[in-house]
C-alpha cells in the first residue's frame, strides 16, 4: 500500500470521526436543553398551583382571624405580584417574596387553635406544604440541569460544538427568602 | 359491616381510647375478638372471659358481620344470665344493654378498689340514651 | 445526568451478580461432568447450559409474577390524591426531586406493623406500598424519608438486580438440592460405575462436584445478602439526597425498629423489598442478613454533618461502619453539587405511641382509605361512618347532637368551594319546597336559622328547646331535631323564622 493511500484513509477516518462527534454532541446538547425546558415547566406548574391555593386559604382562614387584615392584604398583594411576573428575575424575586409572606402568614395562623380543628384548613395546609416542597425540589432538579448544560457548553471540546450552533448558558433559578435574608446581622 | 340483628350498617364509635362498633337502630354492639378482654383489663376484671360457656339457646341464630357464618350462643356472667352471640374467629355481638350487663358482671367484686368506672359511665351515657327518657 | 452517578455504581453490583452467575454455571458443569462425563465429552457444557436454562425460566417467571405478588397481598389498597392526600403528595414530591419518568402507583397495606416496600422492574412502571401502621406512627418528614428510600430502590433499579440475584440463588439451591438428593440415593450405582472408569479421576470429579454443590449455594447466599445490604445503604443515601433531610428517615427507622407489631403479609421471598426486614430483626452485622443492622443505618444517617449529598453519606458511612471502601467511589461523585440539609417541616407524632394506640390510628387510616366519613362530636365522641351509611346526618348516641355527614371526596381540596359560593348554592333552593317534603306526620314544625359561615354557633330547637352546636364546617342546609323531629332549615340571608305547622 502506498503511503498516500494510508494518509487518505487516516484523514477520512478523522473527518468521519469528527463529524460523528459533532452530531452526537449537538444531539446531547439539544436533549439537555429539552430536559431543562421540562424541568422549568415543572416549576411553573407548582408556582401556578401555589397561586391557586392562596385564595382558598385566605377564604378559609378569614372567618377565624378577621382582624389580621394586614396579613391577608400582604398575602393577596404578594400573590398578585407573583402572578404578574414575566421575566426570570421578576419571577424569582416575586416568588421569593411570596414564600416569605406565606410562611409568616402560616405562623400567624398558628395563633388560632380553632383552625387546627378545621379539616378544610388542615387539607389546605398539607397542600401548601407539599407545593412548597415541590417548588424546592423542582428548583433543585432544574438547577442540576442548568449545571449540566452549562458545563457542556463551557467545557472543551463540547464548547466548540455549542459555539457553532449558538447554545447559550442557562440561568439558575434562585429563590431567596427575603424575610430570612433581611434578618439583621449582629456584629461584634 | 351489617348489624346481625337488624341488618343496618354498623358505625364505629370512639371515646377515651375505646372503640366499639354500634348499630344506631337497635343499639347493639359488636366487639372484635380480644376487645372485650382489653375493655375488662382496663377495669381490672379480665377473669370474666374464662367463664363463657357455649349453650344451645332458643334465641334466633345470628350471622357474624365479618364472615357471615352462623354465630354460637354463649352464656356469660356468674349466674349465666346473659346470652351472647360469638363468632369464634371474629368477635362477640351484644344486644342492647348486654354489654353493660356483661361488664358489670365482669367487674363485680372489684368495684370497691376505687377503679375509675369510666367505661361503665360511658356505656351508661351511650346506652341509656335520651330516647328512653322521653318514652 | 446527575443520576448517572448511580449508574457508575452499577458496576459493582453487576460484578457481584456476574460472580453468582459464574458459581451457577460452574455448579451446573461439575454436576454435568459427574453425572454423564463418562458417556459424553461435552457433558460439562450441557450441565452448565441446563443450569443457565433453569435460571432463565425462574427469572422470566418471577419478572412476570412480581406484580401479581403485589396483588396477592390482598389487603393492599391503591390510593390516589383524594383518598390519602399526604402520602400521594409525598410520592409526588419525591418523583419531582428524583426526576422520575412516571408516577409510581401508591398502595396502603392494611397492616398495623409499620413497614414499606417498592416493586416494579423499571422507574416507568413501579409500585410503592406502605402499611397503615407506618402511616400511623410517622410524621410528614419521616414518611418522606421512607417514601424516598423506596423511590431510591426504584431509581437505582434494585428490584431488577435483586430479582436477578434472587433467581440465581434460587436455581442454585434447586440444582444442588436435586443433585445431593439423587447422590444420596445413587451411591450404590456410583460404586458400580467407578469400577468401569479410571478410578482416580472419578473420585476427584466426585469430590469437586460435591464440594461445589454444598459450597456454591452458601457462597451465592453470602453474595446475595451482601448485594442486598449494599443496595439498602444506597437507598438510604438516595433518600437523604432526595429529601435533603436525613433525620426524617433515621427517625422513621427508629420507630419501625421499635415496633412490636408483626407484619402479617411478609414472606421471606419479599423480605429484601421491605425498608426494614419484616421477618426478623438483625441486631448485628451478619453475612446472612438482607438488611444492615438498623442501628448502623440510623447512625450513618445521623452522622451526616454538613450536607445531604452522596459524598456526605459516604463519609458518614465509612466513619460508622469502619469499612475501607465507600459504596460509591469518590471519583464517581465528582461534579455533584453541594446539597444543603433543609429544616424540618413539621414534628411527627411522639415516638412513645402505645401498641393499642398506633393500632387504632392504623385502623382509622384504613377507614380513611376505605372512604369512611369521620364526625367528631363536641361531647368528645368520635363517630366513624362506613361509606354504606345512607343518612345525611348522624345523631351522636352519647349526647344526641345531630351532625351532618360530610362525605370524603365530596370536595376535592384543589377546588374548595369558598364559603360564599356554598352559601349562594344553598340559597338557590327555596326553603318552602324543602319544607313541604318534611311536613308529614311526626314533624312538628319547620324552623329557619341564619348560618354564619366559618363560625361556631349555638342554636336551640324552638319546639323542644334542645340545643345544637353548629360547627364551622357544617355543610348541610337542614337538620332534623332528634328530640321532637322538627326540621331546622339554614339560610344565609333571611332572618330566623319559626314556623309552627299542623
Amino acid at each position: 500500500m502506498a503511503a498516500g493511500t494510508v494518509v487518505i484513509i487516516v484523514l477520512a477516518g478523522i473527518i468521519v470521526f469528527g463529524l460523528l462527534y459533532v452530531v452526537a454532541t449537538y444531539n446531547s446538547l439539544v436533549g439537555l436543553r429539552n430536559q431543562l425546558k421540562n424541568a422549568w415547566s415543572q416549576i411553573e406548574v407548582q408556582l401556578k398551583r401555589r397561586h391557586d391555593l392562596i385564595p382558598n386559604l385566605v377564604e378559609t382562614t378569614r372567618g377565624y382571624a378577621a382582624h389580621e387584615r394586614q396579613t391577608f392584604d400582604a398575602v393577596t398583594s404578594a400573590r398578585a405580584r407573583a402572578a404578574g411576573a414575566k421575566s426570570m428575575s421578576e419571577i424569582s424575586s416575586a416568588e421569593s417574596e411570596l414564600t416569605g409572606v406565606l410562611s409568616r402568614f402560616m405562623a400567624v395562623m398558628e395563633n388560632y387553635p380553632e383552625l387546627k380543628a378545621n379539616q378544610n384548613f388542615l387539607a389546605l395546609q398539607e397542600e401548601l406544604t407539599s407545593t412548597e416542597n415541590k417548588i424546592a425540589f423542582a428548583r433543585q432538579a432544574y438547577n442540576d440541569q442548568v449545571l449540566f448544560l452549562n458545563n457542556k457548553i463551557q467545557m472543551f471540546p463540547s464548547n466548540v460544538v455549542a459555539g457553532m450552533f449558538n447554545f447559550r448558558p442557562a440561568e439558575y433559578f434562585e429563590l431567596e427568602d427575603k424575610a430570612q435574608a433581611a434578618v439583621p446581622k449582629v456584629s461584634f | 359491616m351489617k348489624c346481625p340483628q337488624c341488618s343496618d350498617i354498623l358505625i364505629t364509635l370512639e371515646f377515651d381510647r375505646i372503640e366499639i362498633d354500634y348499630c344506631p337502630r337497635c343499639e347493639g354492639v359488636w366487639l372484635d375478638s380480644g376487645e372485650l378482654a382489653l375493655l375488662l383489663a382496663r377495669e381490672g376484671g379480665s377473669a370474666l372471659v374464662g367463664t363463657f360457656r357455649p349453650v344451645s339457646g332458643k334465641e334466633r341464630k345470628r350471622t357474624c358481620p365479618i364472615c357471615s357464618r352462623a354465630m354460637k350462643k354463649i352464656l356469660a356472667g356468674g349466674n349465666g344470665s346473659i346470652l351472647l352471640d360469638e363468632c369464634p374467629d371474629h368477635g362477640l355481638w351484644f344486644d342492647r344493654g348486654e354489654l353493660k350487663k356483661t361488664l358489670a358482671a365482669g367487674c363485680s367484686g372489684i368495684r370497691e378498689e376505687g377503679r375509675e368506672d369510666s367505661l361503665t359511665r360511658l356505656l351508661d351515657e351511650i346506652f341509656v340514651p335520651c330516647g328512653e327518657e322521653s318514652r | 445526568m446527575f443520576w448517572s452517578i448511580i449508574a457508575a455504581n452499577k458496576r459493582k453490583t453487576v460484578l457481584l451478580i456476574a460472580a453468582m452467575g459464574l458459581f451457577l454455571v460452574l455448579l451446573g458443569a461439575a454436576i454435568g461432568v459427574f453425572v454423564a462425563g463418562d458417556y459424553h465429552p461435552y457433558a460439562g457444557f450441557a450441565g452448565a447450559g441446563i443450569a443457565a436454562l433453569v435460571w432463565a425460566v425462574m427469572l422470566l417467571a418471577s419478572l412476570y409474577a412480581s406484580d401479581s405478588v403485589l396483588l396477592s397481598i390482598s389487603n393492599a389498597h391503591q390510593v390516589d390524591r383524594d383518598t390519602y392526600p399526604q402520602l400521594y403528595n409525598l410520592v409526588e414530591e419525591m418523583v419531582i426531586a428524583g426526576s422520575l419518568p412516571a408516577m409510581p402507583k401508591v398502595y396502603v397495606v392494611d397492616d398495623p406493623a409499620p413497614n414499606a416496600f417498592a416493586m416494579g422492574k423499571s422507574p416507568k412502571d413501579s409500585h410503592i406500598c406502605v402499611t397503615a401502621g407506618l402511616l400511623a406512627v410517622c410524621g410528614r418528614d419521616e414518611l418522606q424519608g421512607v417514601v424516598a428510600h423506596e423511590l431510591g430502590h426504584i431509581m437505582n433499579r434494585d428490584l431488577l438486580y435483586m430479582t436477578v440475584a434472587a433467581t440465581m440463588l434460587g436455581s442454585m439451591l434447586l440444582i444442588s438440592d436435586v443433585f445431593l438428593r439423587s447422590f444420596r440415593y445413587s451411591t450404590m450405582r456410583y460404586t458400580s460405575r467407578s469400577r468401569r472408569s479410571s478410578g482416580k479421576g472419578a473420585v476427584v470429579i466426585l469430590i469437586v462436584s460435591l464440594v461445589l454443590a454444598i459450597l456454591a449455594p452458601i457462597l451465592a447466599r453470602i453474595l446475595y445478602f451482601s448485594i442486598s445490604r449494599k443496595r439498602e445503604y444506597l437507598a438510604d443515601a438516595t433518600s437523604a439526597r432526595l429529601t435533603r433531610y436525613p433525620e426524617g428517615l433515621a427517625s422513621a427507622l427508629e420507630k419501625i425498629g421499635g415496633s412490636t407489631e408483626k407484619l402479617v403479609a411478609a414472606r421471606s421471598v419479599t423480605a429484601p423489598f421491605y425498608i426494614v426486614n419484616p421477618t426478623k430483626q438483625s441486631l448485628h452485622d451478619s453475612v446472612f442478613a438482607t438488611h444492615p443492622p438498623l442501628s448502623a443505618r440510623i447512625k450513618v444517617l445521623r452522622s451526616m454533618a454538613g450536607g445531604a449529598g452522596y459524598l456526605d453519606y459516604m463519609k458518614a458511612y465509612i466513619q460508622v461502619t469502619r469499612k475501607r471502601q465507600a459504596l460509591i467511589p469518590a471519583a464517581d461523585l465528582k461534579g455533584a453539587g453541594k446539597v444543603e440539609i433543609r429544616a424540618a417541616n413539621a414534628a411527627g407524632p411522639a415516638a412513645g405511641l402505645t401498641a393499642a394506640e398506633s393500632r387504632r390510628r392504623a385502623g382509622d387510616i384504613m377507614r380513611a382509605v376505605n372512604k369512611f366519613a369521620f364526625v367528631t362530636c363536641q361531647c368528645g365522641l368520635e363517630i366513624k361512618l362506613p361509606p354504606e351509611y345512607a343518612g345525611d346526618t348522624v345523631s351522636c348516641p352519647r349526647c344526641k347532637r345531630v351532625h351532618s355527614v360530610i362525605r370524603p371526596g365530596a370536595k376535592a381540596t384543589g377546588a374548595v368551594l369558598s364559603a360564599s359560593a356554598a352559601m349562594n348554592a344553598s340559597a338557590a333552593v327555596r326553603p318552602e319546597s324543602v319544607a313541604q317534603d318534611y311536613s308529614g306526620p311526626g314533624h312538628a314544625g319547620v324552623q329557619q336559622e341564619k348560618l354564619n359561615p366559618g363560625k361556631w354557633q349555638t342554636i336551640t330547637c324552638h319546639a323542644c328547646g334542645r340545643p345544637y352546636e353548629i360547627s364551622p364546617s357544617f355543610g348541610s342546609r337542614k337538620l332534623v331535631c332528634s328530640g321532637c323531629g322538627s326540621l331546622i332549615l339554614f339560610s344565609p340571608a333571611s332572618e330566623a323564622v319559626h314556623h309552627k305547622r299542623g
